[in-house]
């Protein structure tokens, strides 16, 4: 099932093990290969595998492709969307700050006229 | 019911792009490079997480099982491993090799998983201890000369403090070079070599005559 480590053989690298003889390392090696053979399951890649599907919680199913899709394509619709927003506000507000009487910045961005006590009782309702 | 209408050819176009990420698996395969394996991860496609986590199996199994031994708690370890590199991926950022950033990431989560076993120990009788540690080096001894020397072997290295452990089980079982593992640890080099001069001659006190020395 796993690879065994090939017999070491030492290069120019291993200044650093002086006094560690070859048997020494092949042992060590041999041990932890029996080790592990006696202590993994079979088929971990397929366990790893089904342990991350879980642990991401979903897989990526014909509805997410289709969902991610869609959104993107929503996408420029809301920017344009937002953007009209912003010019009818920005127009609204130009164009009340030409008008004498005194208005809210909400008043002024909505493009409501002011709402008073006079001009509720106001007979030409009419012009507003 | 004309909007409806309206719509509806145009959402089949996604079902375009389903096939085409379903024909991109097929794409993956052992000669991938490991760049190429992450990007498929990250995008979502399991045929490449699944070769990636078959190309670095033996490096991160071997990691875990010599630093822990030989006992059931390997197997989740390294599951937890490839866990937390599927989890990890979108942030690499390449600086070092994806062998080195595993290696790591084996090293971590085994040094978590002797910390949980040392605190679990102080918790549980002597006998039980005493049993699983039977079990544990009665499992090992198929390759060696002697159950007896496997055992010894085992001890001696459980005898190492983590820090001279991780070093020697790079070195000498996974043979990295002495950058490599300073790398992988993030230590400088010198310290690598004194942990590997610290760990050789521990181990040689540990082992004594035992007949794997010779």
């Amino acid at each position: 099932m796993y690879m065994t480590m090939k017999e070491y053989q030492p290069h120019d690298r291993d200044s650093d093990l002086a006094g560690v003889s070859p048997e020494f390392i092949d042992s060590l090696r041999s041990l932890i290969d029996s080790e592990r053979d006696a202590s993994m399951m079979s088929m971990p890649t397929e366990r790893i595998v089904r342990a991350v599907r879980r642990s991401t919680g979903r897989s990526w199913s014909n509805g997410d492709n289709l969902s991610l899709e869609l959104m993107s394509w929503f996408r420029p619709v809301f920017v344009a969307g937002m953007l009209l927003i912003f010019a009818m506000a920005a127009y609204n507000f130009r164009m009340s700050r030409t008008n004498e009487f005194a208005q809210s910045t909400t008043e002024m961005v909505l493009g409501l006229h002011p709402v008073t006590v006079a001009a509720a009782y106001d007979p030409t309702i009419e012009d507003h | 019911m004309q909007l409806v209408l309206s719509i509806s050819p145009s959402l089949l176009y996604p079902l375009h792009l389903v096939k085409d990420v379903s024909r991109e698996e097929l794409t993956f395969n052992n000669q991938s490079s490991d760049q190429t394996l992450i990007d498929g991860t990250v995008g979502g496609n399991e045929n490449a997480f699944r070769i990636l986590v078959d190309r670095f199996m033996d490096e991160v199994s071997r990691t875990v099982t010599g630093m822990l031994g030989a006992i059931p708690e390997v197997d989740d370890v390294v599951q937890e491993v490839f866990i937390k590199l599927h989890q990890s991926l979108h942030s690499f950022r390449g600086d070092a090799s994806l062998k080195t950033f595993i290696v790591r990431m084996a090293i971590n989560k085994s040094l978590d998983a002797l910390r949980r076993m040392k605190r679990r120990r102080r918790m549980q009788p002597w006998t039980t201890i005493e049993n699983v540690e039977l079990a544990a080096a009665t499992r090992s001894d198929e390759n060696l000369d002697t159950k007896e020397d496997s055992q010894i072997l085992r001890q001696a290295i459980d005898s190492l403090p983590e820090k001279q452990r991780s070093v020697i089980i790079l070195r000498l079982v996974e043979d990295m070079s002495t950058e490599e593992t300073a790398r992988v640890l993030d230590i400088p080099y010198g310290t690598v070599l004194s942990r590997l001069k610290r760990g050789v001659e521990r181990l040689k006190m540990e082992l004594g005559d035992a007949t794997v020395l010779r």
